[in-house]
């Protein structure tokens, strides 16, 4: 906020970008405000579930299997809540949506640095997000810029930059990351899948019920 | 989706793990897990795959190698993998529980070239550089030809005899340094513990011939190994290949890093328990020794680079310091730090140099940016020169400072300096072009830079928006351009033309700039001779305070389409303007009536005596339209009105469009309500 209040100071540009800038901040932080930016009718679907951390009927690895999703507010929801998450060495997290179980969405993430891979489960109709993490993360303490999308990328993550540039349209491009948080790692080729989630992969797409492509 | 075959029926299907199409067969314990992984192409090739499918379906053995299925089963140890598979209670071999329990590591990955240290590519096949001497043919063991075992008594006898040959001074120092105990460690600590007393002579032998063959050397004790590195140092000269040496230092400070007193300590006390001096006891002095070594190797590589050409001295620098930091993401070896310390108070001086110069070229940039941006971009131009100068010489040290989670203060200050003339130009003088430059090239040159990296690139992020606003504004100006624009030729004999464009309405050679325009007037008037109607006559008037313009014509399809332009064009500006003006207090007339903000003053007409004015509110009056007027009415008293002419009245559609606009506005009590 800062720097743009420097950059823009006293022009019209200046008070549009605050503008825009505290709605991002609404939108990464405030679940309340994530809910207006629903459909009405979903919003009302959405409130009228149950508001819990972990589902109490849920089986298996919480976060890890679709028996028992990580429940959040929403497909803004969803990227709030995986953009808070990283691992217990202080990685975040960049992740896509490969789409879904049921009403259950797959996403697959992978470390910041590349060394660690996850196909998480999330359940977005939900009126807040989970207090809970998957074992072996941690809610991060830095500013939780988006760092996924609730789309699907063909060239995960390799393909961060034009995604983020592709939000600019929806006004959220600003929400997310610095490229150069990740530039390196693309630069370096440093994101390959290992063999057991090569395998985890071929078994979740096998039962997806729905699936984006581009 | 990968490709695979079925373990039982060889049939392609789309995923190792899933259920075969064709026999409907899934794997289902671990063995067929993993042979099933084996048979994808995530482990094999295409060629593989058609191999395995034909030895499949015709009862042959399976070929698969053994190193693939070892590769799947390592894989089927992933706990998130085994409770999608629905048996991760029963683990086919035990696994050590690996953490987080679902995350898939990636293999490490390979070290980058640079980082390397474990057998170092050899250095580029050129004339070796030979040594006439070195630091360690300096030292008292090689002076008097003593080794790390010979007892007192040996020594002052080598160093008698070799008084007949060199310097007596010299051997009577080399002889003291080695039987004085307080002087003995040094030269313990300057010489190769720890390497038999043969081979020591080999190795400071050959360091004479071929000093760069001592980094092939293998399994010698670090310090050793460490010392005989620095005195090959001594071999670089200034046409030595910088990614070579760049290596050569890595590989140097790596082993550094490696060196424990405790190493060091037991190396000695062997070699004293031989020669019968006393053994060291306290660590801390092999420490303060060891303190001291480092500050000489540091000295031995910098010697070695400062007789390098200065720009090959910066490209070993930064290939150093970027390869032992990965970029500045991990930290280097206490002795590159230190190196990099040395680097930055040597460059400090012309670092200031050309920061100055950056300064000078900022306010020259300030100064003529009110002259426009061809005045400001040679300045611009030689600032990018400068400051590209300033980060090549800067990068190292902003490598090493990132990697000690710092920012480098000069850069830091410079990239602000930078990017305050960005942002001058564009707020001061909206030079967008310049300022997005200016930007770039302090996110290209400052990337090292943390909190200008990801400042600036917000910064960039920004600009790029409002580039992208502008884009679009400019293109709704384009668009309401074409909207606005219209001409047509009016008259029979003699045609005059009538047009309208975002440079004014023209009519008959006279110009009426858009912004100029103040009133505007339209209608038609029918005519017919007997009751049969002859056509009709329209008419469009628009003008400013000092002259008008009146254009009479008959098509209806030139004066409706010229009016829906005007409307656009000029019209709505007017509208606006005139419920400004009311908001501001402004009373305006309108033929006989008054217009307020609250309301209108009409007229009462009167059979007998004069016309007298009432004022009402805007609930107490309506609007209706007859006989080519707009009509105003008290809605309680017939007699209360006003018509104001539509073609004769200036703004009477004006008028008109705001009454009626206000009306279906509930609750409506000022006109200028609405402008909210």
């Amino acid at each position: 906020m800062g720097f743009l209040s420097n950059l823009f100071g006293g022009n019209k540009e200046d008070k549009a970008l605050r503008e825009a800038l505290a709605r991002i901040h609404r939108i990464l932080d405030d679940e309340k405000f994530q809910m207006e930016l629903v459909h009405p009718e979903m919003k009302a679907m959405l409130e009228s579930a149950p508001a819990y951390d972990k589902d109490p009927n849920g089986t298996g690895p919480f976060g890890f299997i679709e028996t028992n999703p990580i429940p959040v507010n929403g497909p803004i929801g969803q990227l709030a809540y995986l953009s808070r998450l990283e691992t217990q060495s202080g990685q975040r997290i960049l992740f896509h949506r490969l789409g879904a179980i049921g009403t259950v969405d797959v996403f697959e993430a992978v470390s910041f640095n590349g060394a660690e891979w996850f196909i998480l489960f999330v359940d977005l109709y939900h009126p807040r997000r989970s207090r809970l993490t998957p074992d072996g993360f941690r809610f991060t303490k830095d500013v939780a810029q988006f760092s996924g999308f609730h789309k699907f990328c063909e060239n995960f993550p390799y393909d961060f930059v034009e995604k983020k540039a592709s939000e600019r349209e929806s006004g959220l491009s600003m929400a997310y990351i610095a490229i150069s948080k990740v530039s390196d790692q693309i630069q370096n080729r440093a994101f390959n899948r290992p063999l057991a989630h090569k395998a985890k992969l071929d078994l979740v797409k096998s039962r997806l019920s729905s699936f984006q492509s581009q | 989706m990968a490709m695979a075959i079925c373990f039982k029926c060889g049939s392609a299907k789309s995923g190792a793990l899933v259920a075969c199409r064709n026999c409907n067969a899934a794997p289902r314990v671990n063995s067929e897990y993993a042979v099933s992984l084996a048979l994808s192409d995530h482990l094999s090739s295409k060629d593989q795959l058609a191999q395995y499918s034909h030895e499949l379906r015709n009862g042959k053995k399976l070929s698969v190698p053994r190193e693939a299925l070892v590769q799947a089963l390592d894989a089927l140890k992933d706990p998130q993998l085994l409770a999608m598979l629905g048996a991760q209670s029963q683990p086919a071999t035990p696994t050590p529980a690996p953490l987080p329990p679902a995350a898939t590591r990636q293999p490490p990955p390979d070290p980058p070239a640079a980082s390397q240290r474990v057998d170092p590519p050899p250095p580029p096949i050129k004339q070796e550089p030979r040594l006439t001497t070195t630091a360690l043919h300096q030292s008292a063991f090689a002076v008097l030809g003593v080794t790390t075992r010979d007892n007192r008594k040996r020594i002052v006898e080598l160093a008698e005899e070799k008084s007949l040959e060199l310097d007596h001074d010299v051997c009577q120092k080399a002889r003291s340094d080695l039987t004085n105990p307080r002087t003995r460690l040094s030269a313990e600590i300057a010489w190769l513990p720890g390497v038999s007393p043969r081979k020591a002579t080999q190795l400071v032998e050959n360091l004479l011939n071929d000093p760069m063959a001592i980094r092939e050397e293998s399994g010698l004790p670090t310090l050793a190994h460490l010392n005989l590195l620095a005195a090959a140092f001594e071999a670089v000269d200034g046409e030595h290949d910088a990614d070579d040496l760049a290596g050569f230092i890595m590989e140097a400070a790596y082993l550094a890093e490696e060196l424990t007193p405790e190493e060091v300590l037991r190396d000695i006390n062997e070699d004293r328990a031989v020669s019968g001096f006393p053994e060291v006891r306290a660590l801390d002095q092999i420490e303060a020794e060891l303190t001291e070594r480092k500050r000489y190797y540091r000295g031995a590589i910098k010697d070695a680079l400062d007789r390098l050409p200065p720009m090959t001295l910066i490209q070993v620098m930064t290939e150093t310091v970027d390869g032992v930091t990965s970029g500045g993401e991990d930290h280097a070896p206490g002795l590159i730090d230190d190196l990099v310390d040395s680097y930055e108070v040597e460059t400090h001086g012309i670092l200031q140099k050309e920061a100055e110069n950056v300064h000078k070229l900022i306010k020259a940039a300030r100064d003529h940016a009110g002259s426009g941006e061809a005045a400001v971009k040679p300045y611009v131009d030689k600032l990018d020169a400068v400051a590209r100068n300033w980060d090549k010489i800067a990068q190292p040290i902003q490598l090493s400072s990132k990697a000690r989670g710092i920012d480098h203060e000069a850069s830091r200050d410079l990239a602000y300096e930078i990017r305050g003339l960005a942002i001058d130009l564009f707020n001061k003088h909206d030079m967008l072009a310049h300022s997005k430059r200016l930007t770039g090239l302090i996110q290209e040159l400052f990337s090292e830079v943390p909190e200008i990296a990801d400042r600036v690139e917000e910064d960039a992020d920004a600009l790029a928006d409002i580039f992208q606003q502008r884009k679009q504004a400019a293109s709704r100006k384009d668009e309401w351009a074409r909207e606005i624009t219209y001409r047509a030729e009016i008259g029979v004999m003699f045609k005059d033309a009538l047009s309208i464009s975002p440079d004014g309405v023209s009519w008959k050679g006279q110009n009426f700039p858009l912004d100029s325009i103040t009133r505007v007037r339209w209608g038609g008037v029918s005519h017919s001779v007997n009751g049969i109607p002859t056509g009709t006559t329209y008419t469009i008037a628009f003008g400013n305070r000092s002259s008008e313009a009146v254009v009479e014509l008959k098509k209806q399809d030139i004066y409706s389409t010229f009016i829906d332009k005007l409307w656009r064009a000029v019209c709505v500006r007017l509208l606006a303007e005139m419920l400004e003006a009311l908001k501001a207090g402004r009373d305006l007339h309108f033929g006989d009536a008054l217009l307020h903000d609250d309301g209108i003053t009409l007229v009462r007409r009167k059979f007998l005596g004069s016309n007298e004015k009432v004022r009402c509110s805007w609930g107490q009056v309506h609007v209706w339209s007859a006989d080519g007027s707009f009509c105003i009415g008290a809605k309680d008293d017939k007699k209360v009105n006003a018509g104001i002419s539509y073609i004769h009245g200036a703004n009477t559609h004006i008028l008109e469009q705001a009454i009626r606009m206000a009306f279906k506005k509930p609750g409506m009590r000022r006109l200028s309500d609405l402008l909210q």
